[in-house]
């Protein structure tokens, strides 16, 4: 149990500094670098959240340490109080740890199960003979995407989606759209089936579930949908022309606009709200998209080595501590055995002392052959009865 | 209004042959229609009363002891309901860790415009 805490307090440590250092580079190096970058940077840290990349290091140490571990496994261990206090402290904390799991677990399946519900409820299969299966079908060959998708119309005013588990489906609202709108629709969601994006929510939400008591976690999700999103939209216009790009920026807005069912507002807002401002963001990253120069590709893969290496590094210095925390703790006891050893000994020498032969059971075999010698030789009385 | 819940197939057939009718009925004129379904008095009653507490139908007491059943939506309107629903569950945000979709925020009309506006001119 203490072992589990220690782990997972150190895969949270690690995720939690490398998704820090990713965001600060970030700020400083949004516009040079690419959205791919960045994405992958967020996916760096998700992994960190949840692959122990800090055993590597241990590996490098594990013959040191085995030998470490054993001498000191061959020296017995005393009970005291103190011990028993943070064990019950230990797993106090791991049963609010799993508690939340299994909460947090429970809340994602309900959220999973009410959507698909409502899913199934307003959707409908779109006929084998329809043109939008003949676009899906040329730009699969196209990119060169080999699974099976699933096509299905919504009757409610959705934004068009990917979803499912074992067989990806493109959810497409029912209104009309046009071929070529849609051509770009349908390639936006390959990519995403592609680049298993998909996979890369679903780690999202085991990393949630697991470290739950980790606010990096939530802010690390919120910046893998952008990214994610972000990355997206760069591998769709990074061959097409700057017009080719201003008709994949308009049919996202128009979109939005057939899809917006809120009433106009009465108040005239002057300044780019939230939402219009990400959105603006996006659509100037649209128009601007461009391959890098191998300097900054240099740069940037240099950066990217360097943050796992913190996470490395962070991970192990914390995993090493906890451990040596443990063990000094292991060491305080076993010095204190000896001492209390020692007296015995110092005791022992000093006085004669008397067993009982009920006494045998309290020695080891050794001990007791001992004594026995000890009785022969009269430096032990043995009490009748 | 109660909140939205989906109607099982049978809720879903008593509705369509009142949508169909497309005036109010009483539960024996039903029964007439559901004769050969063999449901009892009591069965059409309970359908009937779950509709209402669903919100599609509304009751009043007509001549003598029978109830009178009124359609609160036609089924275009129940279906608009239906598909509000799913956009509710949409924008609640956790639902989008299941899902990548083309775009997650909520623009109003006029700040589109403007940024359709804005864009045409890049």
């Amino acid at each position: 149990m203490n072992e589990w805490l220690n782990f997972m307090i150190t895969l949270s440590v690690a995720g939690s500094c490398v998704s820090i250092f990713a965001y600060s580079i970030t700020v400083i190096s949004r516009e040079i670098f690419t959205a791919k970058w960045h994405y992958r940077n967020r996916k760096l840290a998700l992994s960190f959240f949840l692959l122990p990349f800090f055993l590597i290091a241990e590996v490098a140490l594990l013959f040191k340490k085995d030998n470490q571990l054993m001498q000191l496994n061959s020296l017995p261990f005393i009970q005291q109080n103190t011990i028993l206090l943070t064990e019950a402290f230990v797993q106090m904390v791991f049963i609010i740890w799993l508690t939340g799991v299994f909460i947090t677990s429970i809340w994602f399946l309900f959220v999973y199960q009410k959507l698909y519900r409502e899913l199934r409820r307003n959707c409908v299969a779109v006929p084998k003979e329809h043109k939008v299966w003949g676009i899906l079908a040329q730009l699969q060959n196209d990119m060169n995407v080999k699974r099976e998708i699933n096509l299905v119309y919504c009757q409610a005013n959705i934004s068009p989606f990917l979803v499912g588990v074992f067989k990806s489906t493109i959810v497409l609202p029912i209104y009309a759209i046009q071929n070529d709108e849609l051509t770009m629709i349908l390639k936006h969601e390959l990519i995403h089936d592609k680049k298993k994006d998909l996979w890369m929510k679903r780690a999202g939400i085991l990393a949630r579930i697991l470290h739950w008591y980790n606010p990096l976690i939530y802010f690390l999700q919120k910046e893998l949908t952008k990214w994610c999103e972000l990355s997206c939209d760069e591998d769709v216009v990074l061959k097409m022309s700057h017009t080719e790009r201003k008709m994949y920026g308009e049919m996202i807005l128009n979109m939005m606009q057939r899809a917006n069912q809120q009433p106009n507002s009465p108040f005239s807002v002057s300044l780019f709200t939230k939402g219009q401002m990400k959105l603006k963001k996006r659509l100037i990253r649209i128009l601007e998209a461009q391959q890098v120069s191998k300097s900054i590709v240099i740069t940037a893969i240099t950066l990217f080595l360097v943050f796992g290496s913190v996470g490395i590094v962070s991970a192990t210095f914390v995993y090493k501590n906890i451990q040596s925390i443990s063990e000094n703790k292991n060491m305080e006891i076993q010095l204190e055995y000896v001492d209390i050893d020692k007296r015995e000994i110092d005791k022992n020498s000093s006085k004669t002392i008397s067993v009982k032969l009920s006494d045998k059971s309290k020695f080891s075999e050794e001990e007791w052959s001992k004594i026995l010698k000890q009785i022969e030789n009269n430096e032990v009385i043995l009490e009748e009865k | 209004m109660p909140k939205f819940q989906s109607l099982t197939d049978t809720e879903m057939e008593v509705m369509q042959i009142i949508w169909k009718l497309n005036r109010s009925v009483q539960s024996s004129e039903l029964l007439t229609i559901f004769s050969e379904k063999g449901w009892k008095g009591q069965t059409i009653a309970t359908f009937l009363s779950r509709l209402v507490d669903k919100g599609l139908l509304s009751v009043t007491k007509g001549k003598g002891r029978a109830n009178i059943y009124n359609p609160r939506l036609s089924f275009k309107e129940y279906k608009k309901w239906e598909a509000q629903s799913l956009l509710d569950t949409m924008y609640q945000g956790s639902v989008k860790t299941f899902l990548a979709t083309l775009y997650d925020e909520k623009v109003t009309t006029e700040e589109l415009d403007e940024l359709k506006k804005w864009f045409s001119d890049k």
